[in-house]
């Protein structure tokens, strides 16, 4: 039901995919100069540090979208971090 | 003469014919610097220059007066013969009361640099915390003339402002902070609390300048300025894209402030392949490579938490790995699966009581299936996970249908289809935190290696594990909850351990009075590899003051290099300690003194890579044909060169033709260290 850029995306985000539709917040290793196509392609962007890149997309769509970019080697689900006390 | 010492001492005596100092004090709860020497007081009147250290006692601090007061550490076998001294009138065991008996900012010696002279106490560094909070109008991050220390704070979770400077949240700056501090008429309200009270007690570490008290509480880098982050998330959770950002932002404003920067992050993660993959441990590798740079991570508390298993298969084996379900209505429980590539092995997952497995699923596979008992499972499978090759594979377990998961034995079967490569794989199961920590699902046959937390298996930063100088467990040993490396790639974590258990810092007045109750009104006590990090992040902040163009790799040789092998450290480095215990003075004097190799001129021509040192260095190339494994640290071979010289080349001919992606390495006659790879980049051989 998904195309060749689904193995772009993590575990989490790729289960994104079968659960509610919902904005979805994201960090992607991309391969060269891809900001400008990352935001054109729907990515709210949040930070950049080097490769890896942040932001938020509204829904699955633009999920889909960004993932098919080819400049995107990977996606990752934003996850929860806990304290360590 | 003994009825000179408190009781204390004297039982402690007694006890020595029986047990170690180390025990007999711990009993008593007497402080101690080493394997024999008790931290006390003494009241004294006309003590003669020298005497004390004529006992083998090291003096920290003598106030002066009519009788006057000197802290020291002594040997305890000098107790009784200094209690005979007529200049002495009495010997306590040292109290939580005096100023010196925070005991762990003397433990790592960073009392010494506080007071040389000139002192090192952080000034003109800044300390980033990315955390939860933090109590800005907590004295100890305020200056003498009340003003603040932090020059921004970011909070993540505040309402966010038209035309912000930030994606998320809102900034406050000094003058915001200052105007709510001195009440100013107009000034904008500043409604951030830390309610958790986890990072104002982790920035007190890194960084109290000890206001609240009168000094008895310092942090390590205390006259450092503040960056502050308070993380996005709920509560005691942050969420790994804000802490990208954050990293970001904090690496940023301190390039505007021209100011080096060490940053603390106390918060962590299970799920991951634990070799430095995770967008969040690639971004930190990045910052890290920065001159001005540090970044120090939490080993993480799960050492002892059941949260990791590992094995091996051979072709055609199934080899089951069971855990114990704490059955939550509220989250997934998670379990990620990790192994090489070359190895094909199909997972399927039996419930508690069922009579057989799901369906096998395969490499790159997925499946969505019901338990009888209305739970629903939900396995997702990916090749070449983060392109490193490797095979990651999700388990989620969730509530489904069901008003709860079935508590109980989960039983995972791994079956090995195919096996190119060793057949190793590693487990780990989320963490669940808070509101059902205790529902948290465990191994039954767990390891306890491998059990860092994401993202402190991070390549280029610096982790921190934890050990005892006050509370549960001998003192100077390690805390039995410090996450235990090493990475699935082999990297040694952590790279060192510090103070992390018990440990009195600044307590945010937002919190609850029963979940953190007061020290001395402005203090608590918490425990856990979060307090044992920003000691070391302190550290960092006063390598920099010292050297501003440290990067952390840098930082990390001299922490390392200095770290201390003694007591229950002295098997160090190992997977438990790293290196060994922090020193911070020592790490100090390194600093001064070191000097790192530069690398240039890298150049490849045919198959051999060339290039220059600024002094006499050896040499090494690491490499592997898999450039991501490279990037993450794992070579598949390596050539060295140990001739001491400014001029090196080695060559890859004879290797199996392929693209060879290098890094190269310099090392000083002193074993000080430099590695250049091109930026991540690599230097690329063909053969």
């Amino acid at each position: 039901m998904h195309s060749e850029w689904v193995h772009k995306l993590d575990p989490y985000s790729r289960r994104a995919l079968d659960e509610e539709d919902r904005a979805l917040d994201v960090a992607l290793r991309v391969e060269g100069d891809a900001l400008d196509a990352l935001k054109a392609a729907g990515l709210d962007v949040h930070s950049s540090a080097g490769p890896i890149v942040t932001g938020r997309v509204a829904n699955r769509e633009a999920l889909a979208r960004v993932a098919a970019l080819p400049c995107v080697a990977e996606i990752q689900l934003s996850r929860p971090l806990r304290e360590e006390k | 003469m003994d009825s000179k010492l408190d009781p204390r001492l004297r039982v402690l005596l007694d006890r020595r014919s029986t047990m170690t100092t180390r025990e007999a004090a711990r009993r008593v709860r007497v402080g101690v610097t080493d394997e024999d020497s008790v931290e006390v007081l003494l009241r004294t009147r006309g003590m003669p220059k020298g005497a004390l250290e004529a006992h083998g006692a090291s003096v920290h601090v003598v106030v002066e007066g009519a009788e006057s007061i000197a802290s020291v550490a002594v040997p305890a076998s000098s107790l009784s013969a200094l209690a005979g001294e007529e200049w002495v009138h009495e010997i306590e065991a040292s109290r939580e009361l005096f100023p010196e008996l925070d005991l762990s900012i003397p433990e790592c010696h960073a009392n010494a640099v506080h007071s040389l002279a000139p002192s090192v106490r952080g000034r003109g560094v800044l300390v980033g915390i990315i955390d939860a909070g933090i109590d800005f109008k907590h004295k100890d991050f305020c200056n003498g003339d009340g003003t603040s220390r932090i020059l921004l704070l970011w909070d993540q979770n505040a309402a966010a402002v038209a035309n912000g400077s930030v994606p998320f949240g809102r900034v406050y700056t000094k003058a915001d902070l200052d105007g709510v501090l001195k009440n100013k008429f107009g000034a904008p309200s500043v409604p951030h609390r830390d309610a958790g009270a986890h990072g104002t007690h982790v920035c007190g570490i890194a960084a109290g300048n000890g206001r609240a008290k009168n000094g008895k509480f310092v942090g390590v880098a205390p006259e450092a300025d503040l960056l502050i982050v308070s993380a996005k998330g709920d509560g005691t959770l942050g969420q790994s894209n804000a802490a990208i950002a954050a990293y970001s932002w904090i690496v940023a404003r301190a390039a505007e402030l021209g100011r080096p920067v060490a940053i603390n992050q106390s918060q962590g993660m299970n799920g991951g392949g634990h070799s430095g993959e995770a967008a969040l441990e690639q971004a930190m590798d990045n910052l890290a490579r920065l001159s001005g740079v540090v970044i120090v991570k939490s080993a993480g508390n799960e050492q002892q938490m059941r949260i990791h298993a590992s094995g091996q298969l051979a072709q055609g084996q199934t080899k089951v790995v069971t855990f114990e379900s704490g059955g939550s209505n509220v989250t997934d429980d998670i379990v990620e699966v990790w192994h090489d590539g070359a190895d094909r092995i199909s997972i399927a997952v039996q419930p508690p009581g069922a009579p057989a497995p799901t369906n096998f699923i395969a490499v790159g596979g997925t499946s969505k299936t019901k338990t009888s008992a209305k739970n629903e499972v939900n396995i997702v499978s990916t090749d070449d996970a983060s392109n490193i090759g490797d095979v990651r594979t999700a388990i989620f377990i969730s509530k489904g249908d069901a008003d709860r998961i079935q508590p109980g034995k989960w039983r995972l079967h791994l079956r090995g289809d195919t096996i190119h490569g060793d057949g190793a794989f590693h487990a780990w199961i989320e963490r669940s935190g808070e509101p059902r920590a205790d529902e948290q699902a465990k191994f039954t046959e767990p390891s306890n290696d491998a059990t860092i937390s994401i993202p402190g298996t991070a390549r280029r930063i610096i982790t921190a594990g934890s050990f005892i100088t006050r509370g549960d467990g001998s003192v100077g040993q390690i805390s039995i909850f410090s996450s235990r490396g090493p990475t699935r790639y082999g990297l040694m974590k952590p790279e060192l351990s510090a103070p992390g258990q018990m440990i009195t810092s600044t307590r945010s007045s937002a919190a609850n009075e029963t979940a953190v109750p007061k020290i001395q009104s402005s203090y608590a006590s918490m425990a856990g590899t979060s307090m044992a990090a920003p000691h070391v992040t302190g550290a960092a902040a006063l390598l920099l003051q010292v050297n501003p163009k440290l990067n952390t790799t840098q930082a990390k040789q001299l922490l390392m290099r200095a770290a201390r092998k003694t007591g229950f450290a002295a098997g160090a480095p190992d997977n438990t300690w790293g290196a060994g215990k922090l020193d911070v003075a020592e790490a100090v004097r390194l600093a001064r003194t070191v000097v790192f190799p530069t690398i240039t001129n890298v150049t490849v021509t045919g198959t051999a890579i060339s290039w220059t040192t600024n002094v006499p260095t050896t040499a090494a190339v690491r490499f592997n044909t898999h450039q991501r494994r490279m990037l993450l640290g794992r070579s598949s071979g390596s050539l060295a060169d140990l001739t001491l010289a400014t001029q090196h080349r080695l060559d890859l001919a004879g290797r199996p033709p392929g693209t060879y992606f290098c890094e190269v390495l310099a090392f000083t006659a002193d074993n000080w260290e430099t590695l250049d790879d091109a930026g991540g980049r690599h230097h690329v051989v063909t053969v």
